[in-house]
């Protein structure tokens, strides 16, 4: 209790004894004059003791009394701050002193008010509000003093002052500007939305928000977001607004009320977004203009699709066309020849003789028969020319026939050297060499035309060669082609006319007016490019004027050299000791070879066919795919025609040839016109409708091999022919399991009806007249899309 | 024993240059033109030709038709059949051989090179 002052306490017990006498006399006055004090001080006693707040008198900085409530506060038990000196509630010297010195004030009449730290018996503090008052006024008669605990207030309030610290930070380093917007008029602005709207500092505070905007129009939208936060939502906004300087900025305007009432503002914040805005604007056109070119894309190949069936009836009509003007053509200069011929002989035999010796008559005769010779001459040079076009217009328009075989390049060069032995003969003062490696490798290819473009080489180095030699050698290059050099110790040619001596009727010109007149037709050279680069090859010149010019042709080999002594006939027999392929058909997935040069088009398809559940290979070229075919033994082949290193007409001509792989369905897919001729099971035309490359390749794949027919049901074939001529199609050859039967389009549903069921094929040249969706609805119904064959008769 | 020609060719110079150019055979042959393939078939059936030049593109009756028929014909089993081509139309060739034509000429030919074939086969016949 501290109290070891016992005069201290027995004086205030004397007083305390004083008081109660006091108050005691006081009731009994107040008691007496209708008791009026004694109901206040029943009162006071009641607030003293009721009151929430700690409440002490005090005489000279010492408790005289303290209610519950107090001691409750400072952690005290009861009864024992009663004389306790007030010292025991400050934290430290400097709070007591403080608040002692506040005691001048009360003497003053002053209520005193402080919050402050205060503390607990046990040390802890808290915070409080302290409130003093002196009775009478005077000191000497004591003061009460209240105590509040406020720890929860104040905490709060500092929360509040915390966080109003934290929004003003947020609010003025936001890289969005920030307004706080009542009835549409900013009350505040941060420093960002005066800069994004060009404005000094304080000078959008109070303004309406009407400034933002461009127009009354966007003003007014955005006026309509205030529904939108009506409801308690947060706006969102994207649209154009206005510098200060009038200028036009894209931002994002979002905006929500505050403590969702609108009655209380609302907090907008403006982003500027023009660069992102931009950028996104760029994106939209580019993936515009990309969507437009797709379509332009789209739509040019339906043109080009279009203008391709033009083409090839152009085509066709282009190559009946040539073909009668050769007829038409033929006929006068058959004539020309013929008769001239016939005037010769006979102007020789019976004129001639008749001179008798007149040197005039006789010079008349010689002339005469010069002549004569000019027309015969120039007569089989038109013919010349006339076969060279034609040829060049078939090739061209693809409408060559190639007999593809493989070809024993040795052989090949002697019977073109024979067939220009002639010419030899005719100089002898050029000197043949011939140099072929031995155990060249086979190339595939039309015997008739490559002899036609070597022969024509010679031909063209002994026409331009006075003396000397020509040499041609033919080896295996380092890239495994086979080349072959016609080299000569001609006139040659400038080197600037390598190229050029190609082109149609271009000759050179070797520099001087040497050469009176071609001594070709100019077409040769054309035809022989186009031969060579028909069969995969190349061909090219090198020269030097008067230091000779060698054509050089390569072709790619079909086969690699062979180790073993040349196999007779081309195609070394496979041995099948170590790799004897089973092809097992009626277990596991059904294997498809995809052969084609492009990456792209592999992919698709190999993804197509595994989608639809087969194994898939592929192979990029027709020689990959001949040994790709041995190891993988697939069920069936899907063949793009033009491929480097070996074409796909070649690929299956060996495929045919093949006694293991012969049997092997083949389906050609190409871009190539003559996709029809080269030789598949089917054909279609690049890029082929998915649907119908998928039936095509089950129906190829329903198709047994050939050899197992005994065990093979009847496949029922419906072949649409073009009503009006005799079938335009029929298969190359079909097995002894097909039946087949005829039909025009138009008779095509009533078949149908009638109950076929099997195999509908339909020449590609008709297929636009088919419904094939009527055809896909019927499971009993296979659909064949066949390549156009002509029929001769 | 005078063998006979027969000349089918609807070109009135053609037919005019291979008469003259035949004329010139050993042995003096009869020779006889039609205009086209059914004048043809009758002149060669009448006269029981030994040779025949025969153009393919014919009005009424093409180069192949009468071929043929003389073909079907067992009295014409020794009628030589040469067909007067183009140059390029390998499938007239083929078509040619087809319906039993024994050899081809292509035009513009050489008067030199059918009087050769002619007294060949003439010769051998």
């Amino acid at each position: 209790m501290g109290t070891d002052n016992p005069d201290l306490v027995e004086a205030l017990e004397a007083e305390n004894l004083m008081l109660r006498e006091e108050i005691r006399v006081l009731r009994g006055t107040a008691e007496v004059a209708d008791h009026p004090i004694a109901e206040q001080l029943e009162i006071m006693t009641a607030v003293f003791d009721s009151s929430t707040a700690g409440i002490a008198f005090i005489k000279d900085r010492i408790m005289v009394r303290a209610n519950n409530k107090l001691e409750e506060l400072f952690g005290y038990d009861s009864g024992e701050l009663h004389g306790q000196p007030t010292r025991c509630w400050y934290p430290d010297e400097e709070s007591y002193r403080t608040v002692g010195e506040a005691y001048s004030n009360l003497a003053k009449g002053n209520i005193y008010r402080q919050e402050m730290q205060m503390q607990r018996k046990d040390g802890s503090r808290f915070w409080s509000r302290l409130s003093g008052r002196a009775l009478y006024d005077d000191l000497s008669r004591g003061s009460v003093w209240m105590v509040e605990d406020i720890t929860f207030e104040h905490e709060a309030a500092e929360e509040i002052l915390q966080t109003k610290e934290e929004m003003a930070a947020i609010f003025e380093t936001s890289t969005f500007g920030v307004a706080l917007v009542k009835d549409r008029v900013m009350i505040r602005a941060n420093k960002k939305l005066e800069e994004l709207f060009g404005y000094g500092p304080g000078e959008l505070h109070g303004q309406p928000t009407r400034c933002w905007y461009p127009d009354e129009a966007s003003y007014r939208i955005a006026g309509e977001a205030y529904y939108e936060l009506a409801r308690g939502n947060t706006a969102h906004l994207t649209m154009q607004m206005r510098h200060k300087d009038g200028s036009l900025f894209w931002s994002r305007l979002s905006g929500r009320t505050i403590s969702s009432n609108l009655l209380h503002g609302s907090v907008w914040t403006v982003e500027d977004f023009t660069v992102e805005h931009e950028a996104t604007e760029a994106v939209l056109k580019a993936k515009d203009a990309a969507e437009d070119a797709e379509r332009k894309l789209r739509d040019s190949y339906m043109e080009l699709e279009k203008t391709n069936q033009r083409l090839q009836k152009l085509d066709q009509m282009k190559s009946d066309f040539l073909s009668s003007v050769s007829h038409e053509l033929r006929t006068p200069l058959t004539s020309i020849r013929g008769f001239s011929q016939l005037i010769e002989r006979e102007f020789v035999r019976s004129f001639a003789p008749l001179t008798n010796g007149d040197a005039g008559l006789e010079k008349k005769v010689l002339r005469v028969q010069e002549n004569l010779k000019i027309i015969l001459k120039e007569s089989e040079r038109l013919t010349r020319l006339i076969n060279d076009v034609l040829d060049l217009a078939k090739i061209e328009a693809g409408r060559t026939e190639w007999r593809d075989a493989p070809i024993q390049v040795a052989d090949f060069m002697r019977d073109a050297v024979n067939a220009t032995y002639g010419m030899f003969e005719q100089k002898p003062e050029i000197t043949l060499q011939l140099d072929i490696q031995p155990d060249l490798p086979i190339i595939i290819g039309d015997a008739d035309h490559l002899l036609q473009v070597l022969v024509n080489l010679i031909n063209n180095a002994v026409k331009f060669t006075d003396s000397g030699s020509i040499m041609i050698h033919a080896f295996l290059n380092s890239d495994s082609l086979i080349q072959i050099e016609i080299r000569d110790t001609g006139i040659g040619f400038p080197p600037e006319d390598a190229e050029a001596i190609f082109d149609k009727f271009q000759q050179s010109m070797h520099g001087d007016t040497l050469q009176d007149r071609p001594k070709g037709t100019g077409l040769g050279l054309a035809i022989c490019r186009e031969i060579i680069n028909r069969h995969g090859g190349r061909v090219w010149a090198q020269s030097q004027p008067n230091h000779g010019s060698t054509f050089t042709l390569t072709l790619p080999a079909a086969t690699k050299p062979p180790t073993s002594p040349v196999s007779v006939g081309g195609i070394a027999p496979v041995s099948d000791d170590d790799r004897t392929i089973v092809s097992d058909r009626s277990q596991g997935k059904p294997k498809v070879l995809v052969v084609d040069d492009d990456p792209g088009i592999r992919d698709y398809f190999a993804q197509l066919l595994q989608e639809q559940g087969f194994e898939v290979a592929t192979a990029m070229d027709g020689q990959m795919a001949l040994s790709a075919a041995r190891g993988f033994a697939p069920d069936l082949i899907t063949m793009d025609l033009a491929m480097p290193v070996m074409d796909g007409r070649t690929a299956i001509a060996l495929f045919r040839a093949d006694p293991e792989l012969h049997n092997i369905p083949i389906m050609v897919i190409s871009a190539i016109p003559d996709w029809e001729a080269a030789g598949g099971d089917a054909a279609m035309g690049k890029p082929p409708n998915e649907e119908l490359f998928i039936k095509n390749i089950r129906s190829l794949l329903n198709q047994p091999t050939t050899n197992n027919t005994e065990t093979t049901e009847t496949v029922h074939f419906l072949m649409l022919y073009d009503g009006e001529h005799a079938p335009t199609t029929v298969p190359k050859a079909y097995a002894a399991w097909c039946e087949v039967d005829f039909c025009t389009v138009r008779e095509l549903p009533t078949r149908l009806c009638a109950g076929f069921k099997g195999m509908v094929a339909i020449p590609v040249d008709l297929l636009s007249q088919v419904d094939i969706s009527l055809l896909n609805a019927d499971p009993s119904l296979k659909v064949m899309v066949l390549p156009v064959v002509a029929v001769e008769s | 024993m005078f063998k006979t020609i027969v000349i089918v060719d609807d070109e009135v110079h053609i037919r005019a240059l291979l008469e003259q150019t035949l004329e010139e055979l050993e042995g003096e042959p009869r020779i006889f033109t039609a205009v086209n393939g059914v004048e043809g078939i009758t002149l060669i059936e009448r006269e029981r030709a030994n040779l025949v030049f025969l153009d393919v593109m014919m009005p009424l009756m093409n180069g192949y038709e009468v071929c043929a028929a003389v073909r079907g014909n067992p009295d014409l089993a020794d009628t030589t059949i040469v067909m007067l081509t183009a140059k390029g139309q390998e499938s007239d060739r083929t078509r040619g051989l087809e319906v039993g034509a024994h050899h081809f000429v292509t035009k513009p030919f050489d008067p030199d090179e059918i009087i050769a074939l002619a007294q060949k086969i003439l010769t051998v016949s």
